[in-house]
């Protein structure tokens, strides 16, 4: 028996050893990076630890903008003001309708080839095409010169800046688009280029010594997915990453630990990440006005700020998010944490105490379905969240079901209207068009997140604010809009996002951008 | 033993069968309008209706259920498993890319499991009602109720940040390799060992041993020479199962280790909604635990002449 044993039980010693001699050595690497590997390291290598694929681009060829591999026309500074990018000049004509664009000079994609007029119109196309309606109502575009271009719309696009800032709007490289408008590899203008991408691993980054800008000190920058948050902290604090960045990279509830460590420094910023709770506004009960505006004064935002994110958080009394402060109505501001006003509202509007605590209303009791997607509920405290605002609404006679499905399932029920609440986060791309995306009765997440609001007056007042070019008669418009939503209560903003990230404190020049994009240029090891 | 073998390929095949008929439902089973994903990725949100029947059409979701089932599985039979809507690459080439990982962490997961495990059972056995029994099942019963995640965590807090004596995450050299093969180790190492214990127990009565100390042997080579080699047949069964189910991918494991393997893959593409990699994936795992089942029955065959004489 034991002789039958030995020759398997060699064999699979072998094997074994083979697989792990095989699969524990590091794959081949291309002639170039060996030979780059032999001579004396230079230059400074920063790892930066993050919860998702940095290298994964979305279907309209958008590269997470924190990589910085791909550049915009326009860039967005810390305040999200509009600054020159890979377009250093915009003029609009009087009536709104052409936009004269002069592009930057002397610059090159990674590829070698040069930032022209023709590389942009190839994109600004292939963006149109792939995204309808994100550049607004497109004409024509041509090319006035090597360097210049002139957009014509037919009609005018207030957003259009915002447009041209927002990151699927980054300028590619026109060799590196196929035929069909794929993209396999992000050939851009940014301070690092990509030198190779392992899906589910890494993104090595290396400096682009042809930068436009500044020239980066850092000369690599590899990005490790990982998607444990501890996991991630406990790296940081091992040394084994310099940085945790992106939006969730640190959890509220690690900062403590983090902050202990001496060689740790903890930054937290407000992001443009609002976060919005919706309700169905075609089926009852939340179709009656007035018990929207109940669900507003029972919720207390401050509270779940506190027990939700520790602290990180803003509240949101808006649906202009704290990030565009310009477009801000500070006297259409939605009124929380009042369960007495809440309870009067529902009492007005026929609502009374069935003997359980639960209010009832012709034989029907005032209940909802709270309905979360499990991909949000992974990334955000969202179940604590429907926890708090379940228990400030039974305060007020509201009994409220919590379900969290699968994403796929969650769009599809909200979409046939089978829920009442719900919430997502929304950065949005312009102010103009975060009015017509939540307000509007054919916006897309009032489509998306079945919010069923149809409102002529507030439609026609988000079409005329995407067409108005003034600043003022704008601002007046917008105002407009706020002090509609803010009594007719279609969705409720409850924060805006703190991002909190972490660095090692020999990282120098780091910035915490509130869209969590990287100055990766001024980033050095002390 | 042709018999039985031809037995087992049979029944394998039926089992690839149902699975494949399972693993294709499941897109059109979920939620969702599966044309409407892949487009949403591939165009972004904002997608159009006209763009979404394009893909329709492009991806054959326009025609029947079961002519989309054939060519799905003639394209698999030809290795071609579809591409990944998150990473455009050929799903067969993620999958092989994870593979390696997966194996070896699996191997060196059961390594440390089988180094644990058949020590502890047979000296439980041997001590049985003794303190190092109970100390013994206590250790077993503490392997099977710590949650992975949890000894994970552990692991890496106390031997990577405290110690320093181990990388915290991802895959490399062998060093990488320790704290995840000890967090899933440790948790089939207990089912292993009190199987293992009960094994050697059942062997320990029977009428050959009773034959074998009635001679005169010592304890110690009834045990080695006689009742161990018995007694470990059905662990091999149960080992070559767990070889299976690890090579599924330890998912809890793989996602605190940052570990680049089957088990990550499968879940980045559940949250990604990237069917063909679902789709890809959950049938590959179903071909590598059938043929795995295959293997252990074939070698439970060989080890046990008696099996053999029946199946024969």
């Amino acid at each position: 028996m034991l002789k039958r044993l030995t020759i398997p039980v060699l064999c699979l010693l072998m094997v074994t050893g083979l697989l792990f001699v095989g699969c524990a050595t590091q794959p081949a690497v291309a002639p170039e990076k060996e030979l780059e590997e032999q001579k004396p390291a230079v230059g400074q290598h920063v790892i930066a630890g993050l919860g998702r694929d940095p290298g994964e681009m979305y279907g309209y060829g958008a590269h997470p903008p924190l990589t910085r591999i791909l550049e915009p026309l326009i860039f967005q500074d810390l305040e999200l003001g509009l600054k020159p990018g890979l377009a250093v000049n915009w003029e609009p004509s009087e009536d709104g309708l052409t936009w004269i664009i002069q592009l930057r000079e002397n610059v090159q994609f990674h590829d070698g080839s040069p930032l022209n007029a023709d590389a942009v119109i190839n994109n600004l196309w292939r963006i149109a095409e792939m995204s309808p309606g994100r550049l607004g109502p497109i004409e024509k575009i041509e090319a006035l010169d090597e360097l210049k271009i002139k957009v014509t719309h037919s009609e005018p696009f207030a957003p259009f800046l915002y447009s041209l800032a927002w990151a699927g709007s980054a300028i590619i490289s026109p060799n590196a688009v196929n035929e069909d408008g794929s993209i396999e590899e992000p050939i851009g203008t940014g301070p690092f280029a990509r030198e190779s991408w392992t899906p589910g691993e890494e993104l090595v980054m290396i400096r682009n010594s042809n930068y436009w800008g500044e020239t980066p000190k850092l000369e690599r920058v590899t990005l490790k997915y990982i998607p444990d948050p501890s996991t991630r902290a406990m790296a940081l604090e091992a040394g084994e990453i310099d940085m945790i960045i992106d939006t969730g990279g640190v959890l509220p509830e690690q900062v403590p630990t983090l902050s202990l460590n001496p060689d740790i420094e903890v930054i937290s910023a407000a992001g443009a990440v609002p976060h919005y709770m919706t309700l169905n506004t075609g089926e009852q009960p939340f179709d009656d006005p007035q018990v929207r505006q109940a669900v507003m004064y029972a919720i207390d935002p401050e509270s779940i700020i506190e027990y939700a994110l520790e602290g990180y958080g803003k509240v949101m009394n808006s649906v202009t998010p704290h990030s565009e402060q310009d477009w801000l109505h500070p006297d259409a501001l939605y009124q929380y944490n009042n369960p007495e006003e809440a309870k009067e509202l529902l009492a007005q509007a026929g609502w009374t105490d069935s003997g359980n605590g639960i209010l009832q209303k012709d034989g029907r009791k005032l209940q909802a379905k709270f309905l979360l997607a499990s991909s949000l509920v992974g990334r955000w405290p969202y179940s604590s969240i429907a926890e708090i605002v379940q228990a400030q609404l039974r305060d007020v006679g509201m009994d409220i079901e919590i379900e969290v499905v699968e994403a796929g399932l969650w769009s599809e029920t909200l979409q046939k209207g089978e829920a009442n609440i719900s919430m997502r986060p929304w950065a949005g791309i312009s102010p103009q068009s975060r009015y017509h995306e939540w307000l509007h009765s054919q916006g897309e997440n009032s489509i998306a997140m079945g919010i069923f609001y149809n409102n002529p007056q507030i439609d026609g007042l988000i079409e005329t604010l995407l067409k108005t070019t003034d600043d003022q008669r704008a601002k007046e418009l917008a105002y407009q809009i706020q002090e509609i939503a803010s009594t007719d209560v279609p969705i409720i903003p409850i924060y805006d996002e703190v991002i909190i990230n972490a660095i090692r404190k020999n990282i120098k020049g780091y910035e915490l951008h509130p869209w969590f994009t990287i100055n990766w240029e001024d980033i050095y090891l002390e | 033993m042709a018999h039985y073998l031809l037995r087992r390929f049979c029944s394998m095949f039926f089992i690839l069968l149902c699975v494949s008929i399972i693993t294709f439902s499941l897109m059109h089973f979920v939620p969702g309008d599966p044309a409407k994903l892949i487009a949403e990725k591939k165009y972004g949100d904002n997608v159009t209706a006209e763009a979404v029947e394009l893909v329709r059409s492009e991806m054959g979701l326009d025609r029947p259920v079961f002519i989309q089932y054939f060519n799905w599985m003639a394209g698999i039979l030809r290795g071609d498993f579809g591409i990944s809507s998150s990473t455009g690459r050929p799903v067969w080439d993620e999958i092989t890319s994870k593979l390696p990982a997966t194996v070896e962490l699996a191997l060196a997961a059961m390594l440390v499991s089988l180094i644990i495990a058949i020590p502890v059972g047979i000296l439980s056995a041997v001590k049985q009602y003794s303190i190092m029994d109970s100390a013994c099942m206590l250790g077993a019963m503490l392997g099977v109720s710590m949650p992975n995640f949890w000894l994970g965590l552990l692991l890496i807090l106390v031997f990577s940040v405290n110690l320093g004596w181990f990388p915290v995450y991802g895959r490399g050299d062998l060093t990488q390799l320790i704290l995840p093969a000890l967090t899933l180790g440790t948790g089939i190492a207990a089912v292993t060992a009190r199987l293992t214990r009960s094994s050697i127990l059942e062997t320990l009565k029977q009428d050959y041993i009773r034959t074998a100390r009635s001679k005169g042997l010592a304890e110690r080579a009834v045990i080695n020479r006689h009742a161990l080699k018995n007694a470990l047949i059905p662990v091999v069964t149960v080992v070559g199962l767990q070889i299976g189910s690890l090579l599924e991918g330890a998912v809890v494991v793989e996602v605190i280790f940052a570990w680049p393997g089957l088990g990550r893959l499968l879940y980045d593409s559940i949250f990604a909604r990237d069917f063909s990699v679902i789709q890809g994936c959950v049938f590959f795992i179903a071909v590598m635990y059938v043929i795995v089942n295959l293997l252990v029955d074939i070698i439970y065959v060989w080890l046990d002449p008696r099996i053999r004489y029946e199946a024969g």
